[in-house]
């Protein structure tokens, strides 16, 4: 898959362009039924199936500070497309000038002007333009009066609720693996530098990977959870603790929040190294513990949990 | 004399299949989010466009069985 930010590249390109519209965070399974039929229409077609981002997230530009969590990482969302068979991914800057196009503006500028789309595939939910002021049967009527065609695909459900990724969003960010799992289609999951911690976890004879994550990054609620870490292109089975550790944090109103995987059976130094952490399921909420002893304890047991959760999960699959 | 319609084993499986799609409290669930987006949305007849759209997405509905552990998932 070709990615192109450069407009003027854009321009010299004469290719004839089916095109996916949308956010895409987190590449869910309603996303992937709409790129899976803008791929295979372009095969039928003889055109070049391609999707259309922006940087940043539309929704960062319009509500200022405040801050949307994603569910993917940017090369996770590449990885995702990228395996679904597209072959372009346009990547371009989402700023207050873009913002304030309408409907039309954008139709004319960016699907005519710039692309020359042959057709476009959006989501029923599907807005654009100035305050998401343009709807999907809105540019069914401007692509029927401007040439090309626009596919509305229809939502997916998973156990009668409508697949989106707020949905994804809510499930995820209580813990609820499955179902973000089940609504995802993959394994929710995080990616980050491997950074120094306290050490505590090797003083409790269970060494963690302190992981750096962006602010950017939804995360699933505190916790500890049984999971795989991917390093170097290998899998190794993890319990991973997101919060504040409690029982060493004395500090009430902290607001440092971290991530630390025990990766079975591991014994490297991946200081500085990318690490990523795929949840599988939740084991229980952070804990506050009285001493040392009772949480080494408890890591035992977690550990036990996480051992048959995989052995249960390999079985089935 | 009363006479049985050809299609009576067709239509008997094709009246099965519809009340095994619409009779669990999911698809209800299903029809009610999207008859609420599709009033939001503004879409005519919404009701009855999300009826549809509801039947549908139950009847293209495949892999939405619970993921198993496969490496394929990780991403």
């Amino acid at each position: 898959m070709q990615i192109i930010n450069d407009l003027s590249e854009i321009r010299r390109l004469n290719l004839s362009l089916a095109m996916a519209l949308g956010n895409f965070d987190g590449v869910h399974k309603g996303h992937q039924v709409l790129l899976r039929h803008c791929v295979e229409e372009s095969r039928n077609n003889a055109w070049v199936s391609s999707v259309l981002l922006w940087q940043p997230h539309p929704q960062q530009v319009l509500q200022g500070q405040q801050q949307i969590k994603q569910l993917n990482t940017w090369s996770q969302k590449y990885d995702l497309i990228k395996s679904l068979g597209v072959q372009y991914l346009f990547y371009l800057p989402f700023n207050q000038q873009t913002a304030f196009l309408s409907p039309f503006e954008f139709v004319q500028e960016y699907l005519i002007d710039l692309f020359q789309v042959k057709k476009v595939f959006v989501g029923f939910n599907y807005s654009f333009g100035h305050k998401g002021s343009g709807t999907a049967e809105l540019l069914k009527t401007l692509g029927k009066q401007k040439g090309f065609a626009v596919s509305i695909i229809k939502p997916v459900n998973v156990g009668g609720q409508v697949v989106s990724s707020s949905l994804i969003r809510e499930k995820y960010e209580a813990g609820d693996i499955l179902t973000a799992t089940n609504l995802l289609g993959y394994y929710p999951s995080i990616e980050g530098e491997v950074i120094c911690g306290e050490q505590r976890g090797r003083e409790l004879g269970f060494p963690t990977a302190n992981l750096a994550v962006s602010v950017l990054q939804a995360l699933p609620s505190w916790g500890v959870y049984v999971a795989c870490a991917q390093y170097d292109d290998q899998f190794w089975p993890a319990i991973v603790n997101i919060g504040k550790r409690p029982t060493f944090n004395s500090k009430k109103n902290s607001k440092k929040i971290t991530v630390e995987a025990h990766l079975l059976n591991f014994d490297k130094n991946i200081y500085q190294e990318k690490l990523k952490i795929s949840f599988l399921e939740k084991i229980r909420p952070e804990q506050k513990f009285r001493s040392k002893e009772e949480l080494q304890a408890q890591i035992c047991r977690d550990l036990a949990r996480a051992q048959q959760i995989l052995t249960e999960k390999f079985k089935s699959g | 004399m009363p006479t049985i319609c050809k299609k009576h084993h067709e239509n008997l499986a094709k009246s099965r299949q519809i009340a095994q799609l619409i009779f669990p409290q999911e698809f209800f669930c299903l029809w009610e989010e999207l008859h609420y987006i599709y009033k939001k949305l503004g879409i005519n007849e919404a009701k009855k466009e999300a009826l549809q759209d509801a039947i549908y997405s139950f009847i293209v509905q495949e892999d939405c069985d619970e993921v198993v552990f496969k490496k394929t998932l990780f991403f």
